[in-house]
């Protein structure tokens, strides 16, 4: 389990890496998020700067990978997925400490050259270009096919119903593959690059990068199918947390390899049309971000490129829908993150009442009355099986599980405790209770407090 | 023809729209037949509601600029306009114009230039189109 912890905190530092390395130094005349010409953005000041943030980004990488280790200390162990949580929150925010620094630098560094581009609220559009809106595209057919086949394990859980695998889980394939529908119809819209006077030069730049977007939509949507399906294939066999991280390594993988590439080829495009123009189309465009967002309301794109395009794209939060998106997400991340730390340090309590015993972890919560209980006994040996719903720590393990030769119960277990006690109950959802203390003397203790109560 | 559209000015987008439009009729950017493209398309591209080009084009439907047809969409006027070109409209609005320069100080020999060679520009780009 502590090995499975910190494999997921590596591949969630090494993934930060990527992406952050990933980055282009001149891309769309942005470098790390600052406007930059192509020329400036190739002087040697310029250079160094971005020399630096590389530097940056492999020590907090290897500084993180060294402090994951700290989860084998004894004295850490059990507090295991706090210490990776928090792990991996100070990873992001020291990546995102040495994104701002090194933009503050690179932002000094135009105010001490003079390089000052236009601002502009103006919108060029040209419509020739915007009458071939759509042309370029590859077929949608493609993503709404891989959306359709989404379905299919929710067709084959419908026919041949599996013990393992709740009917609710094989929802998420379909959920996570619609976001790359929305994403193939934004790939239409184009930006906003307009050159005036050159209508061939604006169609050809619009069409390829409709061409080039819609096709790692299409191609983002393939991967997520994959991993869909990988997942699925985890639930069904009840396979081990490995393919997990395994599925999880192959679609990151799969994203960055994509956005690479999708970059690679609109910068080639840009390069090729900006080597025929005479004068170079670009604005600053540092007044489109705000609270590290992108927020845009004169531009009605939903999804866009991330200020480092390799990390991906991001909503525009000053679109109505963005908006909506992101608070949702902050308040969807907030309560998961308060439930995680909440459930991990909650401990359980079982209180005896005359009649009925109350068993309160958080979220988990279960009364049973005296006459529903068939027998009180103890086990050495927690019998294989896995968790339905409920929390699954590295200390602690309570909600619902299916456990061999037991059926569908309830869990209060900490995991280093080797005694349990096994309320078994008469009926089968759930058919018994299986509870512990914190050592082996509160289990004991434990046992002989719900016999008494059984016996009277 | 390339619309250059101001989000921050003081004139509302769809009379932006509508303007240049009619601009680029003028100066033959935008030629008899020719198609316009769709109200969702244009106003994607802009970044702005559906309604606010949708507002452009009916008004320079009602002007005669353009034809609004259901399979073809909008498109650019063949048919010469039946309202009189130069009637009173045309009068009352540059009679309005030259009367707000002249308040604000401008000579009538400056005024006189300055419409001559807006007169030439228009007409001068819709000959080198032709």
């Amino acid at each position: 389990m502590i090995f499975f912890l910190i494999a997921v905190a590596w591949l969630v530092f090494g993934t930060f890496l990527g992406s952050l390395l990933l980055f282009q130094n001149d891309q769309l005349n942005q470098v790390l998020g600052v406007t930059f010409s192509t020329k400036h953005a190739q002087h040697a000041e310029v250079k160094d700067v971005i020399n630096s943030f590389k530097k940056a980004c492999y020590l907090v990488f290897w500084m993180f990978v060294l402090a994951s280790l700290l989860m084998l200390l004894p004295a850490i162990e059990e507090l295991a997925e706090f210490v990776m949580l928090l792990l991996v929150m100070g990873n992001m925010a020291i990546n995102g400490y040495a994104i701002g620094h090194h933009q503050r630098k690179l932002r000094r560094l135009k105010e001490r050259n003079d390089w000052i581009y236009p601002t502009s609220s103006f919108v060029s559009v040209d419509l020739m270009v915007t009458k071939e809106q759509g042309k370029a595209s590859i077929s949608p057919v493609w993503v709404w096919l891989l959306f359709g086949l989404g379905f299919i394990p929710m067709i084959v859980l419908v026919l041949f119903p599996n013990k393992n695998y709740p009917l609710f889980l094989s929802v998420i394939g379909p959920i996570c593959q619609l976001p790359t529908v929305f994403l193939y119809y934004q790939s239409g819209r184009r930006g906003i690059m307009v050159a005036k006077g050159s209508t061939q030069w604006n169609l050809m730049i619009a069409q390829n990068n409709e061409r080039i977007n819609s096709i790692a939509a299409t191609l983002s949507a393939l991967v997520l199918w994959l991993f869909s399906m990988w997942f699925n294939a985890i639930i069904w066999f009840a396979l081990k947390e490995y393919y997990f991280v395994g599925a999880v390594i192959v679609l990151i993988a799969g994203l960055l390899v994509i956005s690479f590439w999708q970059q690679r080829q609109t910068r080639k495009i840009l390069e090729t049309a900006m080597e025929e123009m005479e004068e170079e189309i670009m604005q600053e465009k540092e007044t489109t971000w705000k609270w590290g967002c992108y927020h845009n309301p004169y531009d009605s794109r939903l999804f866009v490129p991330k200020r480092l395009p390799s990390m991906g794209w991001t909503i525009n939060i000053a679109h109505p829908l963005g908006k909506a998106i992101f608070f949702g997400t902050m308040a969807l991340a907030t309560v998961m993150i308060g439930f995680i730390i909440y459930s991990g340090t909650k401990d359980y309590e079982v209180t005896i009442h005359s009649s009925e015993v109350v068993f309160d972890a958080a979220m988990y919560d279960y009364t049973i009355n005296k006459n529903e209980v068939a027998s009180i006994s103890m086990i050495e040996v927690l019998p294989k099986g896995r968790r339905t719903s409920g929390f699954g720590g590295f200390s602690k393990s309570y909600g619902h599980f299916s456990l061999d030769g037991y059926g569908n119960g309830r869990l209060y277990v900490y995991n280093k405790v080797k005694q349990y006690v096994v309320v078994s109950l008469k009926g089968d959802r759930p058919s018994y209770i299986i509870v512990n203390g914190k050592s082996a003397e509160e289990t004991q203790e434990l046992h002989r407090e719900l016999q008494d109560w059984f016996g009277k | 023809m390339i619309l250059n559209i101001d989000m921050a000015g003081d004139t509302p987008i769809y009379t932006q729209i509508r303007n240049q439009i009619v601009f680029g009729i003028a100066n033959g950017q935008l030629l008899a037949g020719e198609h316009l493209p769709t109200v969702r398309q244009l106003a994607g591209d802009i970044g702005v509601n559906p309604m606010t080009v949708n507002k452009a084009y009916s008004l320079l439907k009602e002007e005669g600029f353009i034809l609004m047809d259901r399979r073809h969409g909008a498109q650019i006027n063949t048919i010469p306009l039946l309202t009189k070109p130069l009637g009173q409209e045309f009068d009352q609005r540059a009679a309005l114009l030259i009367a707000e320069a002249r308040i604000k100080g401008v000579s009538k020999r400056d005024v006189k230039e300055r419409m001559l060679l807006l007169v030439d520009n228009i007409f001068q780009q819709k000959e080198e189109e032709q």
